[in-house]
């Protein structure tokens, strides 16, 4: 079987996490692009072969030319095309957070079960090695009874962002800044790490200095450029994330730092990854000295190890995760995580933490319905 | 001049921290030692020469002996033991976090202030070489405008599980957020300046024995906390301490700060072992390098393990009680001084009322 797969939004994003990757694949083949601006949309049909192009993603949906839909736009689109997706059949990639709110986030999770389509919500660091391999040691007891995590992603992308509008930090677009885009991640690993997420306290910022006006010269609602969250478990475990946009964090391509840290009654584990050459696993049990844990090689899989950014290529590009994954798993009717239902728990995490900073307070997750 | 000091409190950290550091002072000597427990005291005395030996220090403060006292007990006797102290016009260094509650300890500053007192609340770390480059680096400049700092003080004594005075309310006030939290606190104060806001969660991961060895119930104390912070320069913080982490090093723990600004980026890792290190990079430079920590901030001291370095630090050079007794003698303005003692514990009272009421609070509420 062959999956025709179409794509909507024309990001370096959308072409180095889906077109490259999918150049490629025994189950699929790409064949639409849609994107506002026409010629944007044809020179990155040429450049992935890929036949048809749309500037209207309700003409791609009803052509009748997909099986299968990625939706790499920016926030505020998700939750309309994915509806008008799911509602013609199609199995659906939508990018991360999955909406604007939880409300939305939920009805897109249910149409799409009630359709029995496939759906994916790419938390791409979670597919990294090291973050594999926190999950397979943790899962497998290395903590004992976890007592806390301590997550930080400093990102350094809004720093200079003084006189350039980012569609990341106006609220209209994004729903969030740094909290829905980054700590969506975060609070997503926390999850799979630590299990449910019972209650969250957070403390946006708007530090650095943000274009005042829109491409259109209108004033906008300005996001926040870092997020300070403090969760509860369900488990009885506590963690802090941390994310910002304002950090310098190094000079690599994606300018990034990630920083991990676990503890528990039985042990302690770190993680790294700096986005250069830095991406490893480190514990130790009590009465043993904080060590390496390398990396196994049946998670590296052939990986580059030297790189991140090759590790990154190699990951999302030649094995088999986020748009590679979710083809297979509908070609070969596979189980898939996370899927919509997990991007919708974030979500309702994402708008719980919105209301913390709102109202200045705890915010129980399940105040979010 | 001569400065007579008496001492309260006779356990480990007195012998540490205070008892070996005026050995060869120019202007102070111990003359006075006080503990409830006369056995210990008499071989505390014998052990550091020390003359005068009481069980009562209403007695000792009375004896009209000394100049100067160092309270090193119990939080919940810091404040009794410093008002007579005060009243009886003694200057005092007193231990953090300084009191029960913010109203105790702006009191105790007031006083003092009023009395004209030398007074000290002694935030150990932010002698050592690392916290002090930091705070050099910073004040240079280095990374432009605060954005936001994340410290982490990783350690493991509250993971026995036993009875400890530390995590009993009654006798601390508070637990980890008292002990080690009013640490990093004062650290991010020194840093960023003052915090305007915070959030915290506290953390009780383990079950401890009842009752006391007294025989009595006790409220049990936190044993991690979690604080968010908003400093009035606009800036953010993490604080994250918890007493429950395994970090194998001698000590047990591990201290880690992350500082992000405008203009660059300081990172400092101390694993009290061996590796005390500040890294940083400016804007462009790539991943932070190491910040070799200059002479003058070493002075002499020990590099070789970071222990060496914390005696040496207290034993050799202008810090606690060195420091106390110097700025007497000298009439020097001593900082972390009672008013900023009051400002941590105003800090704590927050934290702690935000733990509970389960909400942001702005430190201006704690009156």
């Amino acid at each position: 079987m062959t999956v025709r797969v179409g794509l909507i939004g024309t990001s370096w994003w959308a072409d180095f996490m889906y077109l490259s990757p999918l150049k490629e694949h025994r189950h699929c083949t790409v064949v639409a692009v849609c994107g506002r601006n026409a010629e944007n949309s044809q020179k990155l049909a040429d450049k992935w072969g890929v036949p048809l192009v749309f500037t209207d993603y309700n003409a791609l949906i009803d052509s009748g030319e997909v099986d299968a839909l990625m939706v790499v736009t920016p926030n505020v689109s998700h939750y309309p095309i994915t509806m008008k997706a799911l509602g013609a059949g199609l199995h659906v990639l939508c990018e991360k957070p999955l909406a604007m709110n939880y409300q939305q986030a939920r009805e897109m999770a249910e149409l799409a079960e009630q359709k029995g389509v496939k759906t994916f919500v790419p938390f791409t660091w979670s597919f990294m090695p090291y973050a594999r391999y926190l999950k397979e040691l943790i899962a497998n007891g290395y903590l004992g009874k976890p007592y806390h995590c301590n997550l930080r992603y400093y990102s350094g992308y809004s720093r200079d962002n003084a006189s350039q509008y980012v569609w990341r930090m106006d609220v209209a677009q994004a729903g969030s800044g740094a909290l829905g885009d980054l700590g969506s991640h975060f609070t997503h690993l926390a999850y799979w790490l630590f299990g449910d997420i019972t209650s969250v306290c957070s403390h946006l910022g708007q530090i650095g200095e943000h274009a005042p006006l829109d491409p259109s010269g209108q004033a906008y609602e300005l996001a926040d450029d870092t997020a300070v969250l403090t969760l509860t478990f369900d488990n009885g475990a506590q963690g802090s994330v941390h994310v910002t946009t304002l950090a310098y964090a190094g000079a690599s391509p994606i300018g990034t730092t990630f920083h991990m840290d676990f503890h528990g009654s039985d042990g302690t584990l770190s993680g790294l990854s700096d986005f250069e050459t830095r991406q490893h696993i480190s514990g130790a049990k009590p009465g043993e000295p904080i060590h390496d844990l390398p990396i196994p090689d049946s998670i590296w899989a052939g990986a580059n190890r030297d790189s991140v950014m090759e590790t990154i290529g190699d990951v999302y590009g030649k094995q088999e995760f986020m748009a590679r994954e979710w083809v297979t798993a509908i070609a070969e009717d596979k189980p898939l995580r996370p899927d919509f239902r997990e991007g919708a728990a974030i979500q309702r995490v994402i708008d719980a933490a919105i209301k913390s900073h709102q109202e200045r307070r705890w915010v129980d997750i399940e105040e979010i319905q | 001049m001569t400065i007579n000091v008496g001492i309260v409190g006779t356990s480990w950290w007195a012998d540490a921290m205070y008892l070996p550091t005026l050995q060869d002072h120019p202007y102070g000597k111990f003359v006075a030692i006080c503990g409830r427990n006369r056995e210990n005291a008499q071989k505390m005395a014998e052990r550091w020469n020390i003359p005068h030996v009481f069980t009562d220090y209403n007695t000792m403060i009375d004896s009209g002996k000394i100049d100067a006292i160092i309270v090193s007990t119990a939080n919940d006797t810091h404040y009794p033991i410093t008002l007579k102290a005060i009243e009886a016009g003694l200057h005092v260094l007193c231990e953090k976090p300084l009191g029960l509650n913010y109203g105790e300890a702006k009191h105790m500053a007031d006083l003092a202030d009023a009395k004209g007192l030398q007074n000290l609340t002694p935030f150990t770390y932010s002698y050592m070489p690392t916290a002090r480059y930091i705070k050099e680096l910073l004040d240079e400049g280095y990374i432009g405008t605060p954005y936001h700092l994340n410290l982490r003080y990783y350690t493991g004594y509250g993971r026995a599980g036993d009875y400890m005075w530390r995590f009993d309310r009654s006798k601390a006030g508070a637990g980890a957020v008292g002990d080690i939290g009013s640490h990093f606190m004062y650290l991010a104060t020194l840093f960023f300046g003052k915090i305007s806001g915070v959030y915290c969660l506290l953390g009780q991961h383990t079950q401890r024995p009842q009752p006391a060895p007294d025989g009595k119930p006790y409220e049990q104390a936190d044993d991690t906390a979690i604080l968010s912070l908003q400093f009035a320069n606009r800036a953010q913080g993490v604080i994250h301490v918890t007493t429950m982490a395994y970090e194998d090093t001698p000590f047990g723990q591990t201290h880690h700060f992350e500082l992000h600004g405008s203009g660059g980026t300081l990172y400092s890792y101390t694993d009290w072992h061996t590796v005390q290190q500040v890294k940083g990079a400016k804007v462009g430079e790539g991943m932070p390098k190491e910040l070799p920590i200059p002479e003058h901030i070493w002075n002499g001291m020990r590099q070789d393990t970071v222990h060496n370095t914390y005696k040496d630090t207290f034993r050799t050079q202008d810090f606690m009680a060195r420091q106390f007794v110097t700025g007497i003698a000298e009439n020097k303005r001593l900082r972390p001084d009672f008013q900023d003692g009051a400002e941590i514990q105003r800090v704590i009272d927050a934290a702690l009322m935000s733990s509970k009421e389960r909400r942001w609070v702005e430190i201006e509420e704690i009156q």
